[in-house]
């Protein structure tokens, strides 16, 4: 087998002759370079989480702005059922002024005032569980009637006690009473045993 | 950017495959230059593009002379420096049994105590002389070749200003070699033997490598001016040489038998081809450089004798690169 030839070349590359101090400064230069670098990929990095602190931030906010609002419309759901609640509660004696107001439109002209004061003394009294449905004020002031629903006998008994000291002063008396079981339809519905009554 | 990277390392290297300038700055008479593509085919042969001559410069040529010898030349490519035999120094040496990576720095501890150039002011170069394959016993030898630093550092700087900056400089042996190597039938050993203004060289190879060189000091004008008897003992002289060489190589190389040499073209008709010829016992050849080159584009280097045994050396030098086109 026929060795390679080799070919002499006498120009070679000598050393440099600051070789400690080029390579220093090579050394040195490069490293220039990589912190140059480096600091240009630390600044970027950095810019890079204080725009994502900055969203964070933002978003924060939002979300606290959105909490605030729901907060709020949770608060005000609050009242509103605490209202609805005492809506609820009122709604026996807003029956019983409306009671009353009808029968102030049918009651006649010269009666306004026994009506009004047989009115006066009836919302001065307050029965729980009872409440009036109709008031009526016949034979030129002399005669009233009363007609409504109780959660129970003795309530309507009580009541009908405290509507004749109310209604002392003005020469009336309830000594009528009469009473029954609401409908077995509307008991179940209502889920509790109601009486209605008709006191005069 | 890899080409570059590439065509960096191959000239750093002197690996080129293009083909070469070569600029020749011997101890004669003229400055020489030629330019050879070896891109070539590998039915085809290296093709010579350009030659230059340029008649009155010595070793050490200044920056004009060389500067008008470039613009005679293909400048695109690399440039090859040839140096003068004094200008370097070749010899034999056992091989240092160190790893390879260690062979520059131990044969520069073995010259600088030959000489007295501290090891740093040197350029080495070294080459084996292979036998390990045929004679693996024997001791290993190189051929080292050192030039002083500072004085190529010179030249390279006198080349700079002629805007000449070589990737190779190279000896003659070697560019003889490549020549005689390109000659070499299958198995043989061959002998070149060339004459320039200072002497008749000698180059014995064996498969492309060199085994043996001798050089006979003899200048030519003595030569020219000397009667036909003194010419004979010159004869005679080389012709003895040259046997002795034959000698050696037999006993030191007995692998590659010297059966025939070959006879470069001379400067003048010296009448050495007769001579040897004549009276030495083997095939003797003259050389026909369109064996090797293509010479169509320049006819006056196929042409003039003269001319070819001045651009013998650069031509073998640029054949580095042509191992298979030549």
């Amino acid at each position: 087998m026929k060795a390679p030839v080799t070919h002499i070349n006498l120009l070679q590359r000598s050393a440099p002759v600051h070789t400690v101090a080029l390579s220093l400064a090579a050394l040195l230069v490069l490293t220039v370079i990589g912190l140059v670098y480096y600091g240009s990929q630390l600044r970027a990095q950095s810019r890079e989480a204080t725009r994502q602190r900055d969203e964070v931030a933002q978003q924060l906010k939002n979300v606290q702005a959105r909490m605030a609002i729901q907060n709020g419309e949770q608060a005000k759901s609050a009242q509103a059922i605490v209202l609805r609640k005492e809506l609820d509660a009122l709604q026996p004696q807003s029956q019983v002024a409306q009671a009353l107001v009808d029968a102030v439109r049918v009651a006649q002209g010269g009666r306004a005032d026994e009506f009004a004061r047989a009115l006066t003394a009836m919302t001065g009294l307050s029965e729980p569980g009872l409440w009036l449905s109709t008031l009526t004020l016949s034979a030129g002031g002399k005669r009233l009637e009363l007609q409504g629903e109780a959660s129970t006998g003795a309530s309507v008994l009580r009541y009908a006690r405290r509507a004749n000291e109310s209604l002392q002063p003005q020469a009336l008396r309830l000594d009528s009473l009469e009473v029954q079981t609401a409908a077995a339809v509307a008991a179940a519905a209502s889920g509790a045993s109601t009486v209605s009554f008709r006191l005069y | 950017m890899a080409s570059e990277l590439s065509t960096f390392v191959c000239m750093e290297f002197g690996i080129n495959n293009k083909g070469w300038t070569v600029i020749d700055c011997n101890d004669g008479p003229s400055l020489c230059a030629v330019s050879l593509k070896t891109a070539v085919r590998t039915s085809e042969r290296p093709q010579v593009l350009t030659v230059a001559e340029l008649a009155g410069q010595g070793s050490e040529p200044d920056a004009a002379a060389l500067r008008d010898l470039m613009g005679q030349v293909d400048r695109s490519l690399p440039v090859l420096m040839m140096l003068a035999r004094t200008q370097y120094r070749l010899r034999v040496m056992p091989e240092p049994t160190v790893p390879q990576r260690e062979m520059q720095a131990t044969l520069r501890w073995s010259l600088s105590t030959e000489g007295d150039s501290p090891l740093e002011d040197i350029n080495l170069a070294w080459m084996r002389i292979p036998t390990e394959d045929q004679l693996p016993s024997r001791p290993k030898q190189i051929y080292a070749v050192t030039i002083p630093k500072p004085w190529l550092t010179a030249r390279l700087a006198a080349w700079r200003q002629a805007a000449v900056r070589p990737k190779v400089v190279d000896i003659r042996e070697t560019a003889l070699r490549n020549i005689a190597g390109a000659l070499e039938r299958p198995g043989e050993g061959l002998a070149l033997i060339s004459a320039d203004t200072d002497g008749v060289g000698m180059v014995f190879t064996h498969q492309g490598s060199l085994y043996l060189d001798r050089f006979i000091e003899q200048p030519l004008a003595e030569l020219q001016a000397a009667d036909s008897a003194t010419r004979v003992q010159l004869h005679e002289r080389i012709a003895l040489q040259l046997l002795r060489s034959i000698d050696v190589i037999g006993r030191s190389y007995p692998f590659m038998p010297i059966t025939r040499m070959v006879v470069a073209p001379s400067p003048e008709s010296l009448g050495l081809l007769e001579h040897l010829t004549a009276h030495v016992p083997l095939t003797v050849e003259p050389l026909d450089l369109n064996q090797l080159f293509d010479l169509s584009k320049v006819p006056a280097l196929a042409q003039s004798s003269a001319l070819q045994a001045r651009c013998l050396v650069p031509l073998g030098a640029a054949l580095r690169s042509a191992k298979a086109a030549a």
